[in-house]
């Protein structure tokens, strides 16, 4: 339009023609883009309000998770305040009264704090249970197997592993100690709730490990020797003599170990 | 003085003539632009407010209007410009 009149009329409606062309052209592009930028955005937002209501939900089910974890901790508070309240009354009740089931040497706070470390499992289970076995003062009975008959060094074990599901079987004529050692592979490293054998004036005895101990504690284990010294907690030192050889340690695979 | 206001007015049409294409582009722009507004003003209405992908539209044809309704404003300047000269110009 400037000073159309100084130009010939088919420069101005050529001119004009282009100009119309390229604003329409331009005209529809910037439309094309804003609807469809203003789609995108639509599918955008939803997206993200998807997400959000998603976030949302998995927020929640994290608080209820958290407060499942706070209960199960206060669960698991609870139980090992049960624990060391059974474990403390059974040291309580053996010490300086009649029943005796702790050897002198024990150390039985070591003993006591070692239990407590030890992750739950079917093994800590069998040791509990020699532990209480031991408190309730069974006599020693040569092949007694029985609470109330009492129980010899092999059946007592016997017993304890039966009661976590551990199970063996006996030939007829076999000893059962001779049985229970070739079921199981011997170890030089012991764990916690292994047995260990020695060899006696009749067949073998053995017990279940207590504690595998180290340079400055000795080992301890749950069992029964003879008649003068009833089930109880001993130290394995004061057993290894050459009147009872130690046989070895023998690993026990406890289910679900 | 007739014969030149008339001349006037027949340059006018002349021009008005060539440049029509011109202007019912810029003419089809501005409805484009305007339907485009209104679609927008009906969904912030109806929808969830004035939320970005409405405003986006309703802001881009605003601007496309003020682009074309500018050209068809100078068109119709320049055809005064044509009939009633300004009295400094040279034309």
């Amino acid at each position: 339009m400037t000073n159309p009149t100084d130009l010939p009329e088919d420069t101005l409606a050529r001119r004009s023609r282009y100009t119309a062309v390229v604003t329409l052209f331009g005209a529809l592009l910037t439309l094309s883009a804003l609807v469809y930028a203003s789609l995108e955005l639509i599918d955008l937002t939803q997206q993200i309000d998807a997400k959000r209501a998603e976030m949302q939900r998995l927020q929640h089910e994290a608080q209820i998770g958290q407060r499942t974890i706070d209960a199960l901790e206060a669960r698991i508070d609870d139980l090992e305040r049960t624990e060391t309240g059974v474990l403390e009354f059974l040291a309580q009740v053996t010490r300086g009264e009649q029943i005796e089931i702790l050897d002198p040497t024990v150390d039985w706070s070591r003993i006591k704090a070692e239990l407590i470390e030890m992750p739950a499992s079917t093994r800590k289970q069998a040791l509990l249970i020699a532990l209480l076995y031991a408190w309730k003062e069974i006599p020693f009975e040569l092949g007694g197997r029985t609470l109330g008959g009492g129980f010899d060094s092999p059946r007592f074990l016997q017993r304890v592993l039966s009661d976590v599901g551990v199970k063996f079987d006996t030939s007829p004529g076999e000893r059962l100690s001779d049985a229970m050692m070739s079921q199981l592979s011997g170890t030089t490293s012991p764990r916690p709730g292994d047995l260990v054998f020695f060899r006696g004036q009749v067949g073998s005895f053995g017990f279940i490990l207590l504690s595998t101990g180290d340079d400055q504690a000795p080992r301890v284990g749950v069992g029964t020797l003879q008649e003068i010294a009833p089930l109880q907690v001993i130290s394995l030192s004061n057993i290894n003599t050459p009147e009872f050889p130690r046989i070895g340690y023998f690993r026990v695979d406890y289910p679900g170990d | 003085m007739a014969s030149d206001l008339e001349q006037r007015l027949h340059a006018v049409e002349r021009i008005t003539e060539l440049f029509r294409f011109e202007r019912m582009v810029y003419l089809c722009v501005t409805v484009l632009s305007f339907l485009v507004i209104l679609g927008s003003g009906i969904c912030v209405l109806i929808r969830d407010g004035p939320t970005a992908p409405v405003l986006l539209p309703f802001f881009g044809s605003s601007g496309l209007i003020t682009y074309s309704t500018g050209r068809l404003l100078r068109m119709w300047d320049e055809a005064l410009k044509r009939i009633v000269p300004d009295p400094g110009s040279e034309a």
